[in-house]
């Protein structure tokens, strides 16, 4: 196993579980701004990369286990919305057959700690150089049985080094999108991305606009595969509404972390006049974005941090709505791939879990507020204190707390992760979807970009 | 406690590339390079040898990979290389790849594929820099034979742009079995052999004297030779510096007379001071063993030989092998069975003046169109389009109707 250490980059604050997703797609442009690696730094990831090769892993017997490869840009872990989803579809429940061998590499280090797998590499990045990241993986990987390899592709080497156990190993290789680095962005480009998917068996997007747009660009088809809820935290029956009452009344939850500075200024902005108590469950010591107490204070924000799934489903249940900020379609709009193509995890999730309505400030055409649109269990507002008190007062009426919550009822049903591993593996063996059962989620979705 | 003095070597470089700094470990410049893959050498003393040489032959940077030596290592084309992967595993000869190819920046692949380490070396190039590849089919080795396997010629097939075939009949075979485009190029004559005027045999034809061209690949086929020339009334000239293993007597008794190889240039003089050749091929019956050559190899000399002499020739054996049909094609020959009977005919039929000198005419006229002129650059080009890049060569595919004028 690789040694377990910390990265150069300042270590996220908050060890619950359940962070925000895609740590690297939100933080391109400060990770910009942080001092590069030093000639130790250097050194010590290549000892790191070394080490591994030379590690247990490498012996004869475990070298004839057939083996199933996972590639993601930085390490798997609850702290960051990519690393729960994938340990939740890969990691099986106690109780039942362990998972085979299953490696893990990536690219960077982001949060110090890499928690799936039965062995995990950084591998260095190659920024692209086809013949030395063949080689790393080769060096690496020569003499296994790679049985499939799972991409979740974000930059370009994770798809170069996919490409390279696909050809060769022969493995069967999936492609698991879930942030957009393509279509809305040009962090990878098109011909290594037209490739990857072409020697994907499996293609797989989180959400039908995110499919739409990959399916139209590359003409390939792509089947969902959604941020899935665990099933222990799903409640098996519609809960009582949430009217302003008890111990928090009056008070809204907001969920999520804060890639961008003007995202949390934006919302601050617009929670100032709404009137509304807000606890937050999110990251609210970031190394990129500043929470000042007095935009904090100002905003009536009252940071929880980052708490376990547990926690978090029983603490939403009792909120009367949920604030999930989310991106505009303006001219000053920062993030418009993320604001256009992104659909925030933390969405089902919510949903599925507390059946509490959810509250997207936003624009009204970004995935987030077609979901809570088409699946009834929302609505969404620009970022607007008048209009975003309004929206508050309408979701805490009994009624639309009644007909919101059984409807996120039946879809958080949906949304369970009951053999979603399996449902995966035979996807991947299959070449397709191995049922329809998130087709059927999704039918009638609304997918037209903006 | 024993040292793997290979491992200790492999660990030092490992530990020299860690710790070196920035400057002493930066990479040296990479050579841009077009790799040509074959079974065995690349040189004159087989077809695809002289075939390859025409089309690439004096370019620079091309690196000439093979799997087998047939010859000696005698080649004196490109760089040579010899990968073998044997029963390795697919990592494996991804591996042995990228380490024989380690500073070189692969722009394009040629592969003509024969043995199953062909392919994979082709794949793995490929896969390892992205390289855009042709496949050029000149010896059929998966439909009548199974010296590659489907699973591989497909990948191989598929990863290719461009997919090229030297004959009709492979070329129709290959996109009946596998579904997938591939255009026609035949083999081809030096221009410089290539004469601007008709050339007949100053000798009477009543000599019934004539030349063998060609291979004679099948054990079968030497002796299907002498028992049809034997007591026919023709004789006929052997130039291959051979005698078909057989004593030459033996051969001579038969009426085949060897001789000393030959270079091109008074080969071809040779040629054209005679009245015809003649090409012995397969007889795709069923105690044929060289079917998947006969049936689809177009016979590189009978190209060469009928465009610089414009000799009219006599396939022995089926009408339906390549060779037969490529004569029938243009008019410049025959097919005759092996038996005595059909031969006589067919030297008779061949030597009258005016029908010889019809199908001089004709080999004159069909010459023009096997120039090997450009034809390496066209090859690029075809496959940095994806299809051929002009239709001189898909114009020469036959309607597949034979003339009745073939039929002896």
């Amino acid at each position: 196993m690789e040694p377990a250490r910390r990265s150069s980059l300042p270590e996220p604050e908050g060890l619950g579980r359940r962070h925000e997703s895609r740590a690297t797609a939100r933080t391109a442009g400060a990770l910009d701004r942080l001092p590069h690696p030093t000639h130790n730094d250097r050194l010590r990831a290549k000892l790191d990369a070394f080490l591994a090769w030379k590690s247990d892993y490498a012996k004869g017997d475990a070298n004839q286990r057939e083996i199933d490869v996972l590639i993601t840009t930085n390490e798997m872990n609850d702290r960051h919305g990519t690393g729960v989803l994938i340990k939740r579809i890969l990691e099986r429940p106690e109780h039942t057959p362990p998972r085979r061998n299953l490696f893990c590499i990536r690219f960077q280090n982001d949060w110090g700690d890499h928690d799936l797998g039965d062995w995990n590499i950084r591998l260095p990045k190659t920024g692209g150089n086809r013949v030395e990241c063949f080689r790393n993986v080769l060096q690496l990987l020569r003499g296994r049985k790679v049985r499939q390899v799972l991409c979740v592709p974000f930059q370009v080497d994770e798809l170069t080094a996919s490409i390279a156990i696909q050809e060769a190993f022969g493995a069967r290789l999936c492609a698991y999108v879930m942030d957009d680095q393509n279509v809305a962005a040009d962090g990878i480009p098109d011909e290594l991305m037209r490739e990857f998917l072409q020697k994907s068996s499996l293609r797989l997007a989180t959400h039908p606009e995110l499919r739409s747009a990959y399916e139209r660009k590359f003409g390939m088809p792509f089947s969902l595969l959604p941020a899935v809820a665990p099933d222990a935290l799903i409640p098996r029956s519609v809960l009582p509404p949430v009217v302003d009452s008890g111990n928090y009344s009056g008070r809204g939850a907001l969920l999520g972390s804060f890639w961008d500075q003007s995202w949390f200024d934006r919302l601050c902005a617009a929670l100032e006049t709404s009137g509304r108590k807000i606890d937050w469950f999110g990251n609210h010591r970031s190394p990129f974005v500043e929470f000042s107490d007095e935009n904090l204070r100002r905003a009536r924000i009252r940071p929880f941090g980052i708490v376990s799934e547990e926690r978090l489903a029983m603490e939403l249940r009792v909120y009367p709505f949920i604030i999930v900020p989310t991106g505009t379609f303006d001219p000053a709009e920062k993030n418009y791939s993320v604001a256009s193509l992104s659909l925030p995890g933390r969405i089902p999730l919510a949903a599925a879990i507390s059946q509490t309505p959810l509250l997207v400030i936003g624009g009204k055409d970004t995935c987030a507020a077609r979901f809570v649109k088409h699946f009834g269990i929302g609505e969404t507002v620009p970022y607007n204190g008048v209009e975003i008190r309004a929206a508050m007062d309408r979701l805490t009426d009994e009624r639309t707390q009644l007909e919101m919550r059984g409807n996120a009822a039946r879809m958080g049903r949906a949304f369970s992760d009951v053999g979603i591993g399996e449902w995966l593996e035979e996807s991947i063996a299959l070449g397709r979807a191995a049922d329809g059962r998130f087709e059927e989620i999704f039918a009638g979705y609304a997918v037209d970009e903006p | 406690m024993p040292v793997d003095q290979q491992k200790l070597d492999h660990l030092i470089r490992r530990l020299r590339s860690l710790t070196a700094s920035a400057s002493e470990s930066s990479k040296p410049a990479e050579r841009s390079c077009d790799v040509i893959i074959t079974p065995v050498e690349v040189n004159d003393c087989h077809g695809t040898g002289v075939f390859l040489q025409m089309l690439f032959g004096g370019e620079e940077n091309v690196i000439s990979i093979r799997s087998l030596d047939q010859y000696e290592g005698r080649q004196d084309f490109g760089l040579p290389l010899k990968i073998v992967h044997g029963a390795d595993s697919r990592d494996a000869a991804f591996a042995r790849v990228e380490q024989a190819l380690r500073g070189v920046a692969v722009r394009r692949v040629l592969c003509v594929p024969y043995q199953p380490d062909d392919v994979m070396t082709a794949i793995a190039i490929h896969g390892l820099f992205g390289a855009s590849m042709c496949t050029f089919i000149m010896d059929d080795q998966n439909i009548a034979l199974r010296g590659i396997e489907d699973g591989a010629m497909r990948e191989l097939l598929e990863k290719s742009s461009l997919r090229l075939a030297i004959s009709p009949e492979m070329r129709t075979a290959y996109e009946r079995k596998f579904g997938l485009p591939f255009f026609y190029v035949p083999p081809l004559a030096p221009a410089r052999l290539l004469p601007s005027q008709l050339h007949v045999p100053v000798t009477p034809p009543d000599a019934r004297h004539g030349v063998v061209i060609g291979n004679l690949w099948s054990p079968r086929w030497p002796e299907l030779l002498r028992r049809t020339v034997r007591n026919s009334g023709v004789t006929l000239s052997y130039p291959r510096g051979d005698s078909l293993g057989i004593p030459a007597e033996d051969l001579r008794a038969d009426g085949i007379f060897p001789h000393a190889r030959m270079e091109d240039e008074e080969l071809v003089r040779m040629l054209r001071s005679m009245w015809f050749a003649v090409l012995p091929s397969g007889t795709l019956d069923q105690s044929e063993d060289r079917r998947w050559m006969a049936e689809f190899s177009l016979p590189s000399r009978l190209v060469y030989l009928m465009s610089s002499s414009h000799i009219p020739v006599i396939v022995l054996g089926s009408r339906d092998t390549a060779a037969s049909h490529f004569v029938e094609q243009f008019g410049i020959g025959v097919t005759s069975g092996y038996d005595r009977a059909s031969f006589k005919n067919a030297v008779d039929h061949i030597t009258q003046p005016e029908v010889n000198l019809a199908m001089r005419r004709r080999g004159l006229v069909a010459a023009g169109r096997f120039v090997d002129t450009g034809v390496g650059e066209w090859i690029w080009k075809s496959l940095e389009r994806g299809e051929a890049f002009d239709r001189r060569f898909e114009d020469l595919m036959p309607d597949r109707v034979a003339s009745a004028e073939g039929a002896i």
